[in-house]
Parts: C-alpha cells; sequence; structure tokens
C-alpha cells in the first residue's frame, strides 16, 4: 500500500517510491534535483498548503498536489 | 538677443534628450529600467521580432 | 576566448559575472532572477592587455534536458554557440545536486572549469570540502570562489588562470554514461541514475559533513513563521509598511527637503540668470516647463531611493521567495502557479522585465494570464506617484503605499479569477520552489543596486520625461491660433481644448479637470509623466516641501490648489496605477502574448479596471465622508454595468473557440 509524501510527518524522512505526476515533465524534473525512486526525502516542516522539503542538501517548498503526487 | 539666446539654450537642452530617445529607439531599447530587469545588459527585447 | 557561465538556480552565477566582468546586473537571493542569457568581457584587472575573454552568463538550469524554459536556453546556447570554456558555476554548499548537471556538461567535450562558489558558507555550516580530490575526479580544474565579497573576490585571479590554461583543450568525460544510446525512455532513465550513483559515490569521497543537511535550523524555525497560514500574510503586509514608513515618512523626506532645496537654489539661479528683456513665454518655458517639470520629479528621488535600497536589502536577505510560498496559496485558487509570482515580483521594480519573465511559464493561458496581470502591481515609475499624492494629500502617511500594494495583490487574485472564468481553463500546475537560505544583506549590494536604479531615474527624468514637459508646457502655453493664452483664460489652450472632452469622462471619478486628464494621457508614455505633467499644468514645481505651500495644514487650500480633495486624489491615484503602465509595457506585453486578441483584451481590461477601481474610490469615499455620493455617479455606473455585462457575455459564451484557437497556437 503506498503512502503518499503528503501524508507524511514532519522531521521524517522517507524513500521515494514512485512519482505520479500528471503534469508532464514533472517527473523529470523532479528527477534533476535528485528526487526520484529509491532516495530519501525529509519532511521540514508543513505550511497550509505547502510543506518544505530537504531533497539532496536544498530546501523546496512544494504544495500539497505535489506532495500528493510523490508516493514514497 | 536675449531671445535668442535662451531659445539656443532651450533648443540644446531639448536636444540631448531627443538625440537620447532616438538613440536608444534605434537600437530597440524601449525600457529604462535596465539596472532593476532580471534580463538585463543589451535588453533581448531587441532580438524579439 | 568566449566562456559560458552556467550553473544550478541560486548558485551565484550572475553574482560571479558580475565580479568578473565588473558590471551591475540584477541579482536576487531567490532563484530564477535570470531569465535570459547576457554577455560581457571579464574585466582588464583580471586579465592580460590585450586579451578579449566574453563571458555568458546563462539562466539557472538543474541539467541539460530542457523541461524549463531557463533550460533549454542554456542547453540550445551551450549547444550552439560552441563556447571556447564552460565555467560551471557549483554551489559548494550542494554539492549532490550540483554535480549531476557538471558531469552532464563534462560530457559535451568543452573544456569545463568548475567554481566551487559560497566557499564562505562551506566551513560556517561544518562541511569540508577535499577541493583537490574533487577536480582529480572530474578531471577539470576546481577553484573555490566566494563571488560575494568585495574587491576582486576571492579566487577570480586563480579562476581566470584556470580558463585561460583549458582553453584548447578536450574534456575529459568522467562517466561512460551515454544517455544518447539509450533505446527507450526507461533506458534513458537508468542511464541517468547511474550518474546520480557516480555523483554520489565522488560527494562521498570528497565532502564531510558536521550537520547532516536533514536536520532543523534556525532558518526553517524563521521560515515557518514567515511562511505561516495565518502570520505570513501580515508579516508580509507590516514589512512593506515598514519600507514605505522608512521611505516615505522617517528617512526619506528627510533627505528630499535638503535635495529640494538645492533644486529650488538652481531653479532661483537660472532666474537670476535671466535678463529682463527676455519673453515671459521662453523664460516660463525654461523655468516652469523645463527646470520646474523635471525639477518636481526629481524631488522624489531620496524617497524612490530609499525606496529601492531597502527593497533590494529584502531581496538580499532571501525574503522574496517566501513571499512566493505565501502567495502561491491564492494564485493556486485562481488556477496560476509559484512560477506566476516571480514574474509579479519582478515587475514592483519594472513591469516589462516583469512580462517578459513570464516566458519561462509553460502553460500557455497561465503565461498570458501572467503577462497581463503583472503591470498592475506598483512599478518603480508609479512610485513617484505615490510618494506625491500621499505626501500632498495624506501628511506622507505610509498606509497609501502599503494599501495600494495590497490593492494590487487584490487586483491580481481577482482578475485572475475572471480570465481563468473567461478562458474556461481550469488546468492546474504543481508548485515547486526552492528556498534559498537566509543571509546578512550586504550593505554594498544594496547601495549599488539603489545608485543603479537611482541613476536610472535620472536619465529617464532627463531625457523623455524633459521633452515631455517641454512639449505639454508649449501646448498649454498656447491657443490655437497660436496667440499666447490670456492669465485669466487657461482652458483655451490647445492642452485643456485636448484634455477637456476626456475630463469629462472622468466626472465619476473625481477628477474631471483638464489638467488631470492630461497627466493620465502622458503617463501612458511614462508614468513619471504624471508627476511632471501635474508640475507644470499646475506650476507647482515643489512637491516636497508641501509645508512651504501651507498644504497640509489646511485641506482646503489644496482643494483652492488642484482642485480636488483627498478622496479625489486617492481615486486618481488608483487611476494611474492600474490603467495600462506605459507604451513600452504595453510593447513588451504584444511580444509575450503572441495574440492581438489578448493584447487587446489585456490593454481594454487594466483601462476598465482602472476605471471600475477609481469609480468606488471615489464613491464610496465621497459617501463615507461627506454622506452623499460625488458627481457623475449615474454616468459611471452605466460605463461600468456595461464593462461587468461584457465580462460576463465573455465568461458565458461557449468556449470551444478559445480551446480551439489555444490548439492552433501550440502547434505553430
Amino acid at each position: 500500500m503506498s503512502m503518499r509524501l503528503s501524508e507524511g510527518r514532519v522531521n521524517s524522512t522517507y524513500m521515494v517510491s514512485k512519482i505520479d505526476a500528471e503534469e508532464g515533465g514533472m517527473e523529470e524534473f523532479l528527477f534533476t534535483l535528485g528526487c526520484y525512486p529509491g532516495e530519501p526525502v525529509t519532511i521540514i516542516s508543513r505550511l497550509k498548503n505547502n510543506m518544505i522539503i530537504t531533497v539532496k542538501d536544498a530546501r523546496y517548498s512544494i504544495d500539497s498536489a505535489l506532495a500528493h503526487a510523490i508516493c514514497v | 538677443m536675449a531671445n535668442v539666446i535662451v531659445i539656443a539654450v532651450i533648443a540644446g537642452i531639448l536636444a540631448i534628450p531627443v538625440w537620447k530617445i532616438v538613440h536608444d529607439k534605434k537600437r530597440n531599447i524601449r525600457c529604462t529600467s535596465c539596472s532593476a530587469c532580471p534580463l538585463n545588459e543589451g535588453c533581448s527585447l531587441e532580438k524579439q521580432k | 576566448m568566449k566562456i559560458a557561465l552556467a550553473g544550478n538556480p541560486n548558485s551565484g552565477k550572475t553574482t560571479l559575472f558580475n565580479s568578473l566582468s565588473g558590471k551591475i546586473e540584477h541579482v536576487g537571493n531567490w532563484p530564477g532572477v535570470t531569465v535570459e542569457r547576457k554577455e560581457g568581457r571579464i574585466r582588464k584587472a583580471l586579465t592580460d592587455r590585450n586579451e578579449y575573454m566574453a563571458i555568458v552568463d546563462l539562466p539557472g538550469a538543474y541539467s541539460m534536458s530542457p523541461y524549463t524554459e531557463e533550460e533549454s536556453i542554456t542547453r540550445e546556447f551551450v549547444q550552439t554557440e560552441n563556447p571556447d570554456v564552460i565555467l560551471n558555476v557549483v554551489d559548494a554548499t550542494n554539492l549532490s545536486r550540483s554535480l549531476f548537471f557538471t558531469t552532464q556538461l563534462l560530457e559535451l567535450g568543452i573544456p569545463v572549469v568548475v567554481a566551487l562558489n559560497k566557499a564562505d558558507l562551506i566551513s560556517k555550516r561544518g562541511i569540508v570540502l577535499d577541493a583537490f580530490q574533487l577536480s582529480e575526479r572530474l578531471s577539470c580544474p576546481v577553484i573555490e570562489t566566494v563571488a560575494t565579497s568585495g574587491g576582486v573576490g576571492r579566487g577570480l585571479i586563480d579562476l581566470v588562470d584556470a580558463l585561460r590554461q583549458v582553453e584548447g583543450t578536450k574534456q575529459k568525460k568522467v562517466l561512460s554514461v551515454n544517455v544518447s544510446d539509450a533505446h527507450s525512455k526507461q533506458e534513458a532513465v537508468e542511464l541517468e541514475k547511474k550518474r546520480y550513483e557516480k555523483v554520489n559515490e565522488i560527494v562521498a569521497s570528497v565532502e564531510r559533513r558536521a550537520v547532516s543537511s536533514h536536520k532543523q535550523t534556525l532558518q526553517d524555525t524563521i521560515d515557518r513563521v514567515v511562511a505561516h497560514k495565518w502570520l505570513g500574510i501580515p508579516i508580509f503586509v507590516g514589512i512593506i509598511y515598514l519600507v514605505f514608513s522608512i521611505s516615505q515618512a522617517w528617512v526619506g523626506p528627510f533627505l528630499a527637503d535638503i535635495f529640494v532645496s538645492w533644486i529650488d537654489a538652481f531653479y532661483a539661479w537660472v532666474e537670476g540668470l535671466l535678463p529682463e528683456t527676455v519673453s515671459p513665454v521662453l523664460s516660463a518655458l525654461l523655468l516652469d516647463g523645463i527646470i520646474g517639470g523635471v525639477g518636481a520629479l526629481i524631488g522624489f528621488l531620496p524617497l524612490i531611493m530609499v525606496l529601492f535600497f531597502s527593497l533590494a536589502i529584502l531581496e538580499d536577505v532571501g525574503y522574496m521567495a517566501r513571499v512566493a510560498v505565501v502567495m502561491d496559496r491564492f494564485f493556486k485558487k485562481i488556477g496560476l502557479s509559484g512560477k506566476s509570482i516571480i514574474p509579479m515580483i519582478v515587475s514592483t521594480g519594472c513591469a516589462i522585465p516583469g512580462i517578459m519573465a513570464t516566458r519561462t511559464i509553460r502553460n500557455v493561458r497561465q503565461r498570458r494570464t501572467t503577462a497581463m496581470l503583472s503591470p498592475f502591481m506598483p512599478c518603480g515609475a508609479k512610485l513617484p506617484i505615490i510618494a506625491l499624492f500621499s505626501g500632498i494629500f495624506f501628511a506622507d502617511a505610509s498606509w497609501v503605499g502599503t494599501s495600494m500594494y495590497l490593492l494590487a495583490i487584490a487586483v491580481v487574485i481577482v482578475s485572475g479569477l475572471i480570465i481563468r472564468k473567461i478562458t474556461g481553463d481550469t488546468s492546474q500546475s504543481y508548485f515547486i520552489m526552492e528556498l534559498p537560505e537566509y543571509r546578512i544583506p550586504s550593505i554594498k549590494r544594496a547601495t549599488v543596486s539603489m545608485l543603479h536604479r537611482g541613476k536610472a531615474f535620472i536619465v529617464k527624468a532627463g531625457t523623455i520625461i524633459l521633452v515631455c514637459n517641454a512639449i505639454v508646457h508649449i501646448l498649454q502655453t498656447f491657443t490655437w491660433d497660436f496667440s499666447v493664452v490670456l492669465e485669466n483664460a487657461p482652458e483655451t489652450s490647445i492642452l485643456a481644448t485636448l484634455a477637456s472632452p476626456l475630463a469629462f469622462i472622468f466626472i465619476p471619478l473625481g477628477f474631471g479637470i483638464w489638467q488631470f486628464a492630461a497627466a493620465a494621457v502622458t503617463g501612458f508614455i511614462a508614468k513619471e509623466n504624471v508627476v511632471g505633467t501635474l508640475a507644470v499644468t499646475f506650476a507647482v514645481t515643489n512637491f516636497i516641501s508641501v509645508d512651504e505651500l501651507a498644504l497640509v495644514a489646511d485641506g482646503s487650500q489644496v482643494m483652492n490648489v488642484f482642485g480636488i480633495g483627498s478622496v479625489a486624489a486617492l481615486s486618481y491615484l488608483v487611476f494611474n496605477l492600474f490603467t495600462p503602465p506605459c507604451f513600452a509595457a504595453i510593447g513588451a506585453m504584444n511580444a509575450e502574448l503572441e495574440s492581438k486578441k489578448w493584447l487587446f483584451g489585456a490593454i481594454g481590461y487594466q483601462l476598465a479596471t482602472g476605471y471600475v477601481l477609481s469609480f468606488f474610490v471615489y464613491q464610496v469615499g465621497t459617501l463615507i465622508t461627506t454622506g452623499s455620493l460625488g458627481g457623475g455617479f449615474i454616468g459611471g455606473l452605466i460605463a461600468i454595468s456595461v464593462f461587468a455585462g461584457f465580462i460576463i457575455y465573455l465568461i458565458n459564451r461557449p468556449k470551444g473557440s478559445v480551446i480551439l484557437s489555444k490548439r492552433v497556437h501550440m502547434e505553430a
């Protein structure tokens, strides 16, 4: 049963299992950031509709739709 | 006589900006806010159609 | 020798470009500041006498794959322009991601030099990097740099040396990965994964981190407050209010008073030079038309410069990226993404680059909507108008400027919703934005940015505004039969007769006076003209030291000079801020919208928005202050009903044609 990053807890690290993005090219773009199956993602904080995550050594703000598209 | 001098001065004051405006127009620079611009130098406005 | 500067967004490429070339390009501590390539040459202090080293700054890219517009520009340049050397700027604090792009660059066969930028931050973060070993592993020179440091900048001389040495050599590949050999997409992905494995291996051998980047830091705590769901907006409002307080209420006016006294002294000096035999028409043209008109605008320079300085500081700290996060929530609701926020932020400087920055948005409807709405943001040219009206009618109240920013955001959101309804396109985009680290702002960088923008302001005042003022002055001096306008009949001038029919339209807005109508029209040439034209037509050459005009003390005297009260003044301010910014911006919209239908739609919409907002400000304001509606209410209401009716018609008409035209565009 796959879980979505949007359901994740703050301060936890998850392994990406699949990117399930509707928008074409998003999966490839995330790949270039280092966010692809098998890689760890850490949730730093959760704001209203956004969450701040760490991929590799950078912080990103992503919206809940994108967080939902990342399966962990 | 004084009038002629004043006319010359006004013409001189106006000539510089008019020249600059025409010059920028030729280079197709339509905007003078280059320093606020992320596109900057050489302003790619001129590269557009 | 041609050098291409490539690297991840916000790795400091433009800052390095500036240090290398001695130029002062716009930099900001948020990703995506550069959207087009920029060219320069390495400054003489760093090169040998006759050496010519051209350097091209490219937009930030995470990879060579053309996912984004920025990446396409970078990729195209590297592939077609054959640079002699690629200078890859790598953020030393984020090797594990940056090297992915580096390894791709290494495969092009063009010699690569790696600038390990932000080297000063490594030790602060408890990171130990072995640059020598990194150089070995990548088989290319690796030079530690600190592009933000002053003077020649750390590592710059070594960097130029390295560039010189590798020129003409062939770059060795570090990976056996060759994606072009892949037969399927799946295979290509597998190969690229190998690249990451290789990068991870390199990073593991050259980097030691004392603190994992996954740990919470003070920065994260700040983000939680600044981008908080409830606190985010009040904090943003507070910061903008503070910026306006500093620039328009505290520091700005103090400096402006001194500055304006110099302008007045200059005016008096020139006046003294003119012999009495000079025709009054000529001396008035020189004194009131040229010196007075430009002087009135230049008088705002100190206020504007303090504002520019404050905004530069905000940008340098890294706050703008957080604003994008806070605003994303609202933009989501109207079908725009975080990518649309960047052009809006850029537009607070100037709408033209803002409009052009929309090019990075892939969705056609979102791109056009953003290009259409960005000009609503108060740009640098609108600031003197804000300063003028808040100074004269509202005693330098900081809420005037602040509320204009907030109103602009509200207008953008409501308009976005309307446009989405009209086009019927409900597509959504994901939002992802790298959050740059907060840093202590550099006073030097902010000062340089302020001086540069101040210079641009003066140049504009001395060129286009000066010429317009002179023309306005001539037009109001003569009647149609070229005789001089009589003292007691100013309404017979060419300007007055041209502007009066327009003034009629403005009666429901509270400023149906030909001087205001004329200033609104010259404002389309350049917004600063509004100030210049008002100065010339009302023969007020000093808007700063309003005490001398005894305007502040007694509202009725303001009425005597300008013929309008503070409600109408606010209405006029709103009208000027929300109608199309200037012809140059319209030109930029034409280029980016790529559709005449959208262009005319945008101009029409902006005109209507200015009119409608202005109408409400005046009528509601008058109702509140006097208890009855302002003049021309019925006429204005009819006009607004027509606009509203047209928009409702557009929303409700069948959507087929729109979708069809969009498809045609995408194929083209």
